[in-house]
């Protein structure tokens, strides 16, 4: 094991992977998670990754109008509220990964002809944005009690400078890297599902980043599992 | 009677194809449809291409205006490139303002260039904090065929080649830009980014350059986007079947064959159009 | 200025044509017409059929001049041509003209004569036209180019619309198919007609138009018209053998 604590910049003790997979130092920072917060919604989610912070509320399965309406499954539908502003052409860029993401795990065709809507209010962004996102709208759909074939988490890695990855990077760590990915992974074969990317990598970096996605997802299904358990026992 | 199949069970239909490893148009599972490039045709623009990959067909114009730079980097000037869908290419698509897949498009657009630093922006500014060029990248959709992704990035990538930007200088007394549109000079191109899509058929068959049929049916879509050196771009998967690393790693392979493809065709329509003039 | 949020964004207080900043060239005798007659029209090409996802389409473009692309197909309202006129933003030469109005008042109002719409009471149709590259005349050109793709989508119609531009220079003397520097001259019209019938659809005039010389410039456009006719009688010819294949075994 070789955990490169001493080169680099500062990283918090946060997990830092170097070249080599096996020097792995796992530690997310996942800070909580509070399901059902919101009484209006069918389901709803705060996630928080160190102060970036998400809060999703998810509406459904509910009637649809007509024009959106599809016969044999459930329609998705995401917004994304920037924390200041009008959501523009990047918020809908995102939306459709976000949507597609949630397509790709929930039984929509249990509720055809039916809504599905998402909500993403951000409320705090410090790095690693969208796989909050992505975190928080799984979440909700758990917390909604949506039928899924599994569930998906997402990690964000930055790649500051040669031979060195940095797992759910903040925003100061972020804007210094040369290239950071959001990859999301599905629980059933823990598989990729979704992959963003910023900035320019070589295959090997991103083989890296997928690899440090794959361990770190067993942390935050984990994560999930435990938080859904705390929901349960509170009451 | 094939058409009737086509039409009544079009996932079966495909599956038969894709049993026998081959695809409805004739084409194997990894290989591109014709690719073709015309540069120049738009006398109007200041560079243009139109790029058509088997049906799908885009074209693109390149427009440069003057700006005052942005208060935040007085050094750069500013590439706005801009994906329209309109009705002309699919009855999809409705007249008025983008709709959310050109939106989402025009986003890939601006990330590839961003990533990729295709022109650096430092290049577009004559003079800093006072002027610099804003480039309008238009890419239209003329004939909606399938991999729209990848026709725009190889169509931008040759209008930005054959982009020819009138020379400025500022007048010292007046302080205003002095434009001699009869001379021109060539955009200073960094990078030339290619992008590969793939569809990913019953979370099994992974088809290359999905046509429109194939996209709709598809049960996942992928797109690498990868410069002359190797280095990743732009890979957008979002969503749809999931893919174990080892596959991930085959796409990349196929997007690094196809960068040459492509580079030696774009560098051969740039020998033609210079050795006409 | 409002924000659109649905569009990549650009520099916040706008940017101006390097045209304006050019070096005027000498204000002498600029001599306009090198090359061709006042009652020639510049040599066009003309396609239909080329788009797959569209009902019919159809492509004009005029030698060192105008590109202008139209597709039809069946939209879900009712009983109405819907027409959209589009202009690309590098369709303009550098100059920064004006664009003139009432383009796409004249389109839909040509196609509107010609077009046998009571044959489809409960269909609508969509028309969208794009001009790719404007060098005089596109307004006319796009307005042929609609009807022949929709006559590729096999709408019945009374006849092909075929539209044709002339302009009025400086001593008054009347150009058929000006190009972009003529028709900032003075007065410019727009006729289009159908020529079987020898009716005419629709009329546009702009500027100052003395005498008789608007009755000669319609003649000239008329005749302009007559010229490209069988031009695109022969398009749509190849296009529709190409639709069709030829009659196999299958068929007797």
């Amino acid at each position: 094991m070789e955990v490169s604590s001493e080169s680099g910049p500062p990283t918090h003790g946060r997990c830092i992977v170097k070249r080599r997979m096996e020097a792995v130092e796992r530690s997310l920072r996942m800070s909580g998670c509070e399901l059902g917060l919101l009484s209006r919604p069918d389901g709803s989610a705060n996630f928080l990754q160190g102060a970036t912070s998400v809060l999703a509320g998810v509406y459904g399965p509910a009637e649809i109008k007509v024009s959106k309406e599809m016969h044999d499954k459930a329609t998705v539908e995401v917004m994304v509220r920037p924390k200041v502003g009008l959501p523009a052409i990047q918020e809908k860029s995102q939306e459709q990964l976000i949507r597609e993401t949630c397509e790709s795990v929930i039984n929509g065709t249990l509720h055809p002809r039916t809504s599905i809507t998402i909500v993403l209010q951000i409320i705090n962004d410090d790095g690693s944005l969208l796989s909050c996102c992505l975190n928080a709208a799984c979440m909700a759909l758990i917390d909604a009690g949506i039928p899924m074939r599994g569930l998906f988490c997402a990690v964000t890695c930055a790649l500051p400078v040669e031979d060195l990855l940095i797992v759910d990077p903040n925003l100061k760590e972020q804007k210094e890297s040369r290239a950071v990915l959001t990859i999301a992974m599905e629980s059933m074969e823990k598989k990729v599902l979704t992959v963003s990317s910023r900035g320019t990598y070589s295959a090997e970096e991103f083989q890296q980043c997928v690899g440090a996605a794959w361990v770190s997802a067993s942390d935050i299904f984990q994560f999930y599992k435990d938080s859904v358990k705390r929901k349960f026992s509170k009451s | 009677m094939a058409e009737g199949f086509k039409l009544v069970e079009p996932l079966e239909f495909h599956r038969k194809f894709l049993r026998e490893n081959c695809r409805p148009d004739g084409r194997e599972l990894n290989e591109f449809r014709t690719t073709t490039v015309n540069v120049g045709s738009i006398t109007t623009a200041d560079g243009s291409a139109l790029v058509k990959i088997g049906n799908c067909t885009v074209v693109c114009g390149i427009k440069a205006e003057f700006a005052t730079p942005p208060i935040d980097a007085p050094n750069k000037g500013y590439i706005v490139p801009n994906v329209e869908l309109t009705p002309l290419c699919s009855p999809r698509f409705r007249p008025g303002p983008p709709g959310e897949e050109a939106q989402v498009a025009s986003q890939f657009i601006a990330d590839v260039i961003e990533n990729s630093q295709i022109i650096l922006k430092e290049d577009l500014c004559i003079e800093s904090g006072k002027l610099a060029w804003v480039l309008y990248c238009d890419l239209i959709c003329l004939d909606y065929g399938g991999n729209l992704l990848d026709t725009c990035v190889c169509a931008l990538v040759a209008a930005l080649r054959n982009t020819r930007l009138p020379s400025v200088k500022i007048n010292e007394e007046t302080g205003l830009a002095e434009v001699k549109l009869s001379t021109r000079n060539a955009l200073k191109i960094h990078k030339q980014p290619v992008s590969t899509s793939f569809s990913i058929f019953d979370d099994k068959y992974i088809l290359v350059d999905p046509t429109n049929d194939e996209e709709i049916l598809a049960t996942g879509l992928m797109t690498i986007v990868i410069d002359e050196d190797g280095t990743l771009c732009t890979i957008k998967k979002s969503g749809g079947s999931a893919l174990s690393a080892q596959e991930l790693q085959d796409c990349i392979s196929r997007a690094i064959t196809r960068h040459k493809e492509v580079q030696n065709l774009l560098d051969e329509v740039q020998v033609s159009v210079t050795t006409e003039k | 200025m409002p924000v659109d949020s649905r569009r990549v964004r650009g520099p916040e207080d706008g940017s101006q044509s390097p045209a304006l900043y050019a070096e005027k060239e000498k204000e002498g005798e600029k001599v306009l017409r090198v090359g061709r007659g006042p009652s020639e029209q510049r040599a066009v090409c003309v396609r239909a059929g080329l788009l797959s996802q569209a009902a019919g389409s159809a492509y004009v473009e005029v030698a060192g001049g105008s590109k202008v692309m139209c597709g039809v197909w069946w939209g879900g309202g009712e009983g109405r041509l819907h027409c959209d006129l589009r202009w690309a933003r590098f369709s303009s030469p550098s100059t920064g003209s004006q664009r003139r109005g009432g383009g796409a008042l004249l389109l839909q109002q040509s196609l509107e004569s010609a077009v046998r719409m009571e044959r489809y009471p409960r269909a609508e149709l969509m028309l969208s036209v794009l001009v790719m590259e404007e060098r005089g005349a596109a307004l006319p050109m796009a307005i042929t180019c609609a009807a022949l793709a929709l006559a590729d989508a096999g709408i019945e119609m009374y006849d092909l619309v075929v539209g044709a531009a002339a302009c009025r220079g400086k001593t008054g003397e009347i150009l058929l198919d000006p190009t972009e520097e003529e028709e900032e001259i003075s007065a410019n019209m727009y006729l289009t007609i159908m020529p079987n019938l020898s009716q005419v659809s629709g009329l546009l005039c702009t500027g100052e138009w003395e005498g008789d010389s608007p009755v000669e410039a319609m003649k000239l456009c008329m005749e302009g018209c007559q010229r490209l006719y069988p031009l695109l009688q022969q398009s749509l010819l190849s296009s529709s053998k190409k639709k069709v294949p030829p009659p196999g075994p299958e068929a007797s």
